[in-house]
């Protein structure tokens, strides 16, 4: 056999077209790459998956449970990976938010979080002393008169009702003489904003300028008349340092971290060259 | 709020005592009336609602129907005034058809006198001009949580 007719044999032809496919396909479906990079599951990070299902659980896990964290914690880490890989975190709103908040906890100075002085404290009042005022308050009785009963009687009935109550001697029970009214007929100590969410403004206002001790009257609340003693009154006042102490300290803690977090993120800023694309007007 | 009634001893009616007050900022009240819903024999569902309490001197007609407490609405500014109306409504009512073998539940429902539905502020302020046969005004109302009775 010479190689001219072994050149011309259809069989050697078959097999070496066959064994370039066979190559080809062996060079294009070859694995695309090797293992990208190690996932290592540390005895540490074990331990902490075990504590975090005890705390989760109360109880330890067992080890058919531990397994499937420890498969739970790769697949974490793989997807974490390629999606990092892939640009997945990025011009993510949740993302940004949470990396933004995780970077703003470092930024908080433990050195800041001392306790105020007493000095601090004192002035931080005094600066915001209208965030602290104590509403006024007032103690006072009431006789009601409806004006659905009385009808055009009604301030005559005042003028009279209120000529008794003065002349009677104290202790005696003012109720009588008025009209039936679901709340109550003494009230002790009611704030201002109690009043107005009880009678309304109107009423709270008119009692501003009531005489302490002696009946007044009548006074217009959205249900009627009232014929009303007062009792006490309690300024609206500032209160003592002592008396708000806890707010104010923390209130004065608040706006110092703020602060903080606004210092650190001005010294940050600078550090960029910031440039802002307008629409032209 | 609201409770369970059971075992009522014969020839006994439930008595309810229902009270309402006005909020110092609101419309006064036109009425309190006790809905009350009952399973007959048949295990049909009924409901009737009773006027309990009403302000002024309104007395029910032939039907047992309270007159309307009128309106003070005026559309034309979309205000209201509280001269009708009362600030408080307080009662004792016993139901009068009671069936001690029956299944009922009772509520109470207080309603205030007309007010300027928002439709009727939007054409003040805003000189806008309503669609034919929108409600100009409304009332408001207020429900309590149900008793049941159950034999």
């Amino acid at each position: 056999m010479n190689a001219r007719r072994l050149a011309g044999e259809p069989l050697l032809h078959f097999l070496l077209l066959g064994a370039a496919l066979f190559g080809l396909h062996r060079w294009v479906s070859a694995p695309a790459r090797e293992p990208a990079s190690e996932i290592v599951v540390s005895r540490g990070r074990i331990d902490n998956l075990k504590q975090t299902f005890t705390q989760t659980w109360q109880r330890a896990p067992t080890e058919s449970e531990l397994e499937g964290l420890v498969e739970d914690h790769i697949r974490d880490e793989a997807l974490y990976r390629e999606a990092v890989a892939l640009g997945l975190d990025r011009d993510d709103t949740v993302v940004r938010r949470r990396l933004r908040q995780k970077l703003e906890f470092l930024f908080e100075d433990p050195s800041l979080a001392g306790e105020p002085t007493e000095p601090e404290l004192e002035r931080y009042l005094e600066e915001n002393a209208a965030e602290y005022r104590v509403e006024s308050r007032l103690s006072f009785s009431q006789v009601f008169l409806d004006p659905g009963k009385r009808g055009p009687e009604l301030e005559a009935d005042a003028a009279r009702l209120l000529a008794e109550l003065r002349a009677q001697p104290d202790g005696a029970d003012p109720v009588s003489g008025g009209d039936s009214l679901m709340l109550s007929p003494r009230y002790e100590n009611a704030s201002a904003s109690e009043l107005v969410r009880l009678f309304g403004a109107e009423f709270e206002t008119a009692l501003r300028g009531a005489p302490v001790g002696e009946w007044f009257g009548p006074v217009t609340s959205g249900y009627g008349a009232h014929l009303v003693r007062v009792e006490s009154r309690e300024a609206e006042r500032t209160p003592e340092l002592a008396e708000v102490r806890d707010a104010v300290a923390r209130d004065l803690e608040a706006r110092r971290r703020q602060e903080g977090l606004d210092a650190q993120y001005q010294a940050l800023r600078e550090r960029y060259l910031i440039r802002v694309e307008r629409a032209d007007p | 709020m609201g409770g369970d009634l059971s075992r009522a001893p014969s020839g006994k009616a439930p008595t309810f005592l229902v009270g309402a007050l006005k909020d110092p900022i609101g419309a006064n009240l036109d009425r309190v009336q006790i809905v009350k819903g009952w399973l007959d024999a048949k295990g049909e569902l009924h409901e009737k609602v009773y006027d309990v309490a009403w302000s002024g001197a309104r007395k029910p007609g032939a039907d047992g129907r309270l007159p309307s407490v009128g309106s003070t609405v005026d559309l034309s500014t979309a205000t209201w005034t509280n001269t009708i109306g009362a600030a408080e409504l307080v009662t004792v009512w016993k139901d009068p058809d009671f069936d001690a073998g029956e299944r009922a539940f009772y509520y109470a429902r207080v309603i205030e006198i007309p007010t300027p539905r928002w439709t009727a502020y939007d054409v003040v302020r805003l000189g806008v001009t309503p669609l034919p046969g929108t409600a100009m005004t409304l009332t408001e109302r207020a429900y309590s949580s149900p008793i049941w009775y159950t034999p």
